[in-house]
């Protein structure tokens, strides 16, 4: 074996149950779903600092579960980005297949679970703010009195203030619960390259129904891959105030509101992310004015 | 730790680290130098290998994943019928990828061919992880086309008669 | 072909290499760790004979030694037994600088080119219109995302070399002077490769003298690796120019200044090729043009990316749209009112008929709607602002060229030998090499001349210690060029096999040395291209090529017609361009058959690509975007100065 290099051991539980056991032998350890994401680090291998102990949870049995019924889907963690596509792409919420699919090529897709894609560390992909906009909600499971605890908690719970997902110690979501939309306006929109250029890049996504000319239950996420989620209930009450169609002074009103709260969130985003944020806001308004002015409310 | 696998025909037992990525043991723990890049997290995607069967890139498959499957690298898929059938393709449209992408590009067609892909949006996402631009999507699409074509006719069995 | 490697992985070193954070800073400390017998730390100092890389007369050390002239030097090489132990081994070395106050003057580059004729007009009277352009073109220096890996292995008295490589002698000359080891027993093993522009050229050469030096010290096979690298240097050409009450240029002049990095490498063959590129198509009173290369502490590209034939003539065609829009037309209209029908004759390029490049154009004006569209841009621009619209149309014409220049040509003597056997067979002693689609057509052409029907009867020698060195293979020189000379020596050979004893042999230069020009022209081609900048995303996107190329002759069509595709598709992306779903190349290929010439594809291509997108860059996103290549980033910048 390599000098000063010691392979790290890798756990291969098979059920929930061997996990908790595991991970109360081995409380420092790693957890590894899809792998898309500690792979794709510069220079992940070789390094001394990785864990020495690695718990793959793709063995686990129940992590794998896709269940659905006429309110809700419920996947498991290690259910890949790309099985969520085949199995839920017409009944899913557009807003989630359209974050699948801006991801592009099913080898990447194939590999990412969704349970890894919202646990990242350092590093926020666009799945977290898509849940948010969703109401989505995850099972997190936790160890507590050397038990092995689980609850269900909204994703907005587990965002911490500065917009990541914090999980508690030893602790893991196990499974994601998605409602079925009835929403008539979804929208989501990925620009710039999150896994290569992290700095400039941002993520929105946007749910509401939009009854006449009003938006109810709006809910907005930007999501900037370095810092984090930027979600607030104050936007989505601002959203859920408008009449719609906008005119160009209420769109820069709207604008320098989502802003002030973007920067006060996230200090030092990016010039070209800000822009990127104001361009999607456009397009959202675009798009919401465009179904105002030209559809009647009843075929909307 | 001690991995079985069997790569390219070969069943070999392999004793490296564990979250050693495939792409880097395809280089140096195989005995033979496969042609795959590593880049370092560059998501060049030029290391694409199939393991049982599926199209994956390599640098993102650790060592421990591996056991018991059967890696597929182009140096023995290149000589697979279904090669032929993706040779046909550029020939007949013309175009064929540079040395750098040719294995990488060559088995992303295939998953394509293989699922019978012919939405050209589907099949421009899929090719777009690999970074290199010597190709243009007009033709990238027309290859696929061709190799379904091509997979279809050779598919079809003649009629026996006795 | 002699043995490839044949020894376990076990039994070798692993090498990885520490490269210089920045450029222009002296070694102030270089501190290893503790390294047992199986480790092989290699310093600047370590090799046994020089540590430099020389080709054309020029050279850059190995490894730093006291200065590191540029950022990515290599600084130091370290083997251990496996590429973990060395990569681990790697991140314990410290490596201190500090900056040189005094730069060092760089007093190896050639004085400015300078060319000219007719006397300048000093326009003190106003008597003509002023005009000034500027074109500029950013460094690029980058890793191209590729692995290298150089292995190095004795077997006997002989040293193997395992590598990719544009110049197997440029690798064995630079082994035998790292090592000492006599070139007579370096055998090289050329590993596949695509050279997008001109990399594998010293880089591997590089490695390889590394490698070599660590087989030698170890006793051990060596393999090495190392990220690739491209680098294009900056560029920036200024014209002024006087133009009559038509709009008409009288008198123009021309300075190119080319940063080729820390390092220049045949910097006299670049001026030539760039003021190839620089002289205007169109009949002037007086010109005066000048190349200048200066030097900065960043990674030197080793043929300057291109040659320069490329980017000067992007810089000409930019100059050209620039002009048109002065004029207040179209650069399709423009350029019919201001040149001639033949070209003027001067030393770079010959006096050549204008009409086979007015043919191209009007093809790719009136496919891409080229007319209307620029005129409709421009409008458009002029009524909504800067924002408010952001398309752009462009086009570049141009002729091509092939090869190294006459007096290149005349200096480096590369050549190759043409044997015919006494078994009826031809044997070709040369180190052009190349891929295997190539090989196929030259064993084509040289059997239908000598041995007709019998492509198989033609073969090219394994390289060994007697090859003869025919240069190196950049930017498809070999195919251009070496063609017209094996197909002229074939044509001796078939007289000399009837009238001489076999087997008969004949030594012929790798390119023409007898041409009155610097360069011939060879084939024309016109492109448009369209491009579009998302106003949300300010992401840049080319939404269509349009290309007319006419050649000579024809050798391969559907070799050339991917071959140009693939360098349009290359120089878009390197410049920073999307390529949307919609995204085509609409290409018309013809040829005359009058002349048989072949010209260097990659060259013409990506040259007018070049232009084109520039221009089109200029329609859709104002002055300040002239500067390729141009990231989403920037135009934002360029936006957000201008609001």
């Amino acid at each position: 074996m390599y000098e000063g290099l010691s392979s790290p051991n890798i756990h291969t539980p098979k059920n929930l149950g061997e996990y908790a056991s595991i991970i109360l032998h081995y409380p420092i350890s790693s957890l590894w779903a899809g792998g898309t994401f500690i792979m794709s680090r510069p220079d992940s291998y070789p390094s001394r600092t990785m864990n020495a102990e690695i718990i793959y949870l793709g063995d686990i049995e129940e992590l794998h579960r896709f269940q659905r019924n006429d309110r809700f889907a419920e996947f498991g963690a290690m259910v890949t980005l790309d099985e969520i596509l085949s199995t839920g792409k017409t009944v899913l919420p557009h807003v989630l297949i359209e974050n699948i699919q801006s991801i592009g090529s099913r080898l990447i897709t194939r590999r990412a679970t969704i349970g890894g894609t919202m646990s990242t560390k350092n590093f926020t992909t666009s799945f977290p703010g898509t849940l948010i906009a969703l109401d989505a909600t995850a099972e997190v499971k936790f160890i507590k009195k050397k038990r092995l605890h689980s609850r269900w908690m909204q994703i907005t719970r587990i965002l911490d203030k500065s917009g990541r997902i914090t999980l508690p110690q030893q602790g893991m979501i196990s499974r994601v619960r998605i409602a079925f939309s009835e929403k008539n306006c979804q929208y989501f929109k990925e620009v710039g390259s999150f896994m290569l250029d992290p700095e400039n890049s941002v993520s929105t996504a946007f749910t509401a129904t939009l009854d006449q000319d009003i938006l109810i239950n709006p809910k907005i996420a930007f999501t900037y891959p370095t810092h984090g989620v930027c979600y607030s209930r104050d936007i989505d009450s601002i959203f859920s105030s408008l009449r719609f169609p906008l005119d160009d002074n209420e769109v820069r009103t709207l604008e320098s509101m989502i802003f002030t709260f973007v920067e006060s969130s996230f200090q030092n985003i990016s010039e070209l992310q800000k822009t990127r944020t104001s361009g999607i806001v456009r397009e959202i308004i675009d798009d919401l004015n465009e179904k105002t002015l030209t559809a009647p409310a009843e075929t909307r | 730790m001690k991995i079985d696998c069997t790569i390219d025909g070969k069943t070999l037992t392999l004793s490296l680290n564990s979250d050693k990525p495939l792409s880097l043991i395809l280089r140096e723990n195989t005995g033979d130098d496969v042609a795959v890049n590593h880049c370092n997290g560059n998501m060049c995607g030029l290391c694409v290998v199939l393991v049982d069967s599926k199209a994956m890139l390599s640098c993102m498959v650790p060592a421990f994943e591996i056991r018991g499957k059967t890696v597929t690298t182009f140096d023995s898929f290149k000589r697979t019928r279904n090669m032929k059938d993706i040779e046909k393709a550029y020939e007949s449209v013309g175009s064929y990828p540079c040395q750098d992408c040719y294995a990488s590009r060559s088995l992303v067609f295939e998953s394509l061919i293989e699922e019978g892909t012919t939405d050209p949006e589907e099949i421009l996402k899929e090719l777009s992880i690999i970074k290199c631009p010597c190709m243009d999507p007009e033709d990238s699409i027309n290859i696929v086309l061709k190799g379904i074509e091509a997979r279809r006719k050779r598919n079809v069995r003649r009629p026996q008669f006795s | 072909m002699a043995d490839r490697k044949n020894f376990s992985r076990y039994n070798m070193r692993c090498g990885i290499l520490l490269h210089a954070k920045a450029g222009n800073e002296r070694i102030a400390e270089l501190k290893l760790p503790d390294l047992d017998a199986r480790y092989l730390a290699l310093t600047g100092s370590d090799l046994p004979g020089s540590n430099t890389i020389e080709f054309m007369g020029r050279s850059m050390p190995l490894i730093a030694k006291e200065t590191i002239s540029y950022k990515d030097q290599i600084v130091l090489a370290l083997f251990a037994p496996d590429y973990e132990s060395a990569t681990l081994m790697m991140r314990e070395v410290s490596l201190s600088t500090e900056p040189i106050k005094e730069a060092e003057e760089n007093s190896t580059l050639p004085d400015s080119l300078e060319y000219s004729w007719g006397d300048m007009y000093d326009n003190s009277d106003g008597k003509y219109k002023e005009a000034e352009t500027e074109f500029s073109l950013t460094r690029i220096a980058r890793h191209n995302r590729r692995l290298y890996t150089v292995t190095a292995w004795m077997e006997g008295s002989n040293m193997h070399i395992e590598a990719p490589s544009q110049w197997v002698e440029l690798i064995r000359d630079t082994v035998e002077r790292a090592t000492g080891y006599p070139k007579r027993n370096i055998i090289v093993h050329l590993l596949q490769y695509t050279a997008k522009h001109d990399e594998y050229l010293f880089e591997p050469a590089m490695l390889a003298a590394i490698a070599a030096t660590a087989t030698i010290r170890t006793g051990l096979p060596s393999e090495i690796r190392d990220d690739g690298f491209f680098s294009r240097p900056a560029v920036n050409v200024k014209r002024q120019v006087l133009l009559d009450e038509d709009s008409r240029p009288v008198y123009e002049s021309a300075e190119m200044i080319v940063d080729q990095g820390a390092f220049a490498f045949a910097p006299e063959e670049y001026q030539r090729q760039a003021m190839t590129g620089l002289i205007p198509p169109y009949p002037l009173k007086g010109f005066r043009g000048s190349v200048k290369i200066t030097s900065s502490p960043s990674y030197p590209a080793s043929f300057c990316g291109s040659l320069g034939y490329s980017e000067a003539l992007a810089a000409t065609e930019y100059h050209i749209s620039r002009l048109a829009e002065e004029a207040g037309t179209t650069p399709n209209l423009y350029r019919a009112a201001i040149e001639k029908e033949k070209r003027k004759f001067t030393d770079y390029i010959p006096g050549f008929e204008l009409d086979g490049q007015r043919k191209c154009t009007e093809t790719v004006v009136k496919s891409s709607s080229f007319d209307r569209k620029w005129s409709a841009n421009t409008f458009q621009k002029e009524e909504f602002g800067l924002l408010g619209y952001l398309k752009g149309i462009g086009i570049a014409t141009g002729t091509g060229i092939a090869g190294f220049s006459t007096t290149l040509s005349k200096e480096s003597g590369f050549s190759a030998m043409m044997t015919f056997t006494q078994k009826q067979n031809v044997t070709i002693n040369t180190s052009a090499i190349t891929h295997p689609g190539t090989m196929k057509i030259w064993k084509k052409r040289i059997s239908d001349k000598i041995i007709p029907g019998r492509p198989e009867g033609v073969m090219f020698l394994d390289p060994g210690p007697d090859t003869m060195d025919s240069g190196p293979d950049v930017l498809s020189r070999l195919v251009a060029s070496f063609t017209l000379q094996l197909d002229s020596a074939a044509k001796r050979l078939s007289v000399l096999k009837e009238t001489e004893k076999l087997p008969v042999s004949l030594k012929f230069d790798a390119e023409n040395t007898y041409y009155p020009c610097e360069f011939e022209n060879s084939g024309n081609a016109a492109v448009v291209c369209e491009v579009k900048i998302d106003k949300a995303t300010m992401i840049p996107s080319v939404t269509g090529v349009w290309g007319a190329f006419n050649f000579p002759t024809i050798m391969d069509r559907s070799s050339l017609e991917n071959s140009i595709r693939r360098t349009i598709m290359m120089t878009l992306r390197e410049n920073g361009m999307n390529v949307p779903l919609s995204f085509r190349i609409h290409l018309d290929l013809s040829e005359d058959g009058t002349d048989d010439t072949i010209s260097s594809i990659q060259q013409l291509a990506r040259g007018l690509t070049l232009g084109a997108l520039s221009n089109a860059m200029k329609q859709a996103a104002g002055d300040k975007s002239a500067s390729l290549p141009i990231s989403d980033e920037e135009i934002n910048k360029i936006f957000r100065e201008e609001e």
